[in-house]
């Protein structure tokens, strides 16, 4: 099975882009998370959907030309990388998943 | 298996745009150890209760006061200094709060001082800093 992930419910949070980052603000627990590129790009693509990070890769090869750094390790794929971005907003309590 | 990064030309598939290319912008995706995010936990909540359960000391003061007096001695009226003690007192943040303290200790408190004791207690009760 493979894994899923969803936002938490929207009216738990409150998302604001500023001009390099964005600020989620998470009203359950009052923490302030400041966000970076890919991760509010991210957070929209998925909307309310339950999604894989394939389907997640998909949506924002449309919106967006994703790009690897420079000095990345040339096995990184770009739905490894989105795992693990998710994977950190798992363990922040902000993202949903199902195996 | 690497993907390549794209190329950021789309064509457009509406027949009226025709040949003009929309460009997606580029989202830099970072390593995968690379995080992406800090966190701001909340400072540890100063709880209702807890202001008012600071306590604000009024310490005992003593005043020197004249008054007139006949001396035994020469019958004369004179003056002579006394010394009185003004008797301090403790209250709660509660205490003060509600306004059940005298009015020369309310003086007193609303005199207070960053950096006296109770100044701090009595600043959390009216909001300022």
């Amino acid at each position: 099975m493979v894994a899923r992930y969803q936002m938490i419910d929207s009216a738990d949070y409150k998302l604001q882009a500023l001009d390099a980052i964005s600020i989620l603000f998470h009203r359950t627990s009052g923490t302030t998370h400041i966000v970076a590129d890919p991760m509010p790009q991210i957070i929209e693509v998925m909307g309310s959907d339950c999604l894989s990070a394939a389907e997640i890769e998909q949506r924002l090869q449309k919106l967006y030309a994703m790009e690897l750094p420079q000095d990345t390790e040339e096995t990184e794929t770009f739905e490894q990388i989105i795992t693990a971005r998710l994977e950190e907003f798992v363990a922040l309590g902000l993202v949903q998943k199902t195996n | 298996m690497n993907e390549q990064p794209q190329n950021d030309a789309n064509q457009s598939s509406d027949p009226k745009n025709a040949g003009i290319v929309t460009r997606r912008r580029a989202l830099m995706m970072g390593a995968v150890t690379a995080s992406a995010v800090i966190s701001i936990k909340p400072a540890l909540a100063q709880s209702a209760g807890s202001a008012l359960n600071c306590s604000i000391t009024v310490p005992t003061r003593s005043e020197t006061r004249s008054r007139s007096v006949i001396d035994p001695v020469s019958q004369q009226v004179v003056s002579e200094e006394y010394s009185v003690s003004l008797p301090g007192g403790t209250y709660s943040g509660e205490q003060v709060r509600k306004g059940y303290v005298p009015t020369d200790h309310m003086n007193y408190i609303r005199g207070l001082k960053r950096g006296q004791s109770g100044f701090t207690c009595f600043a959390s009760i009216v909001g300022r800093h």
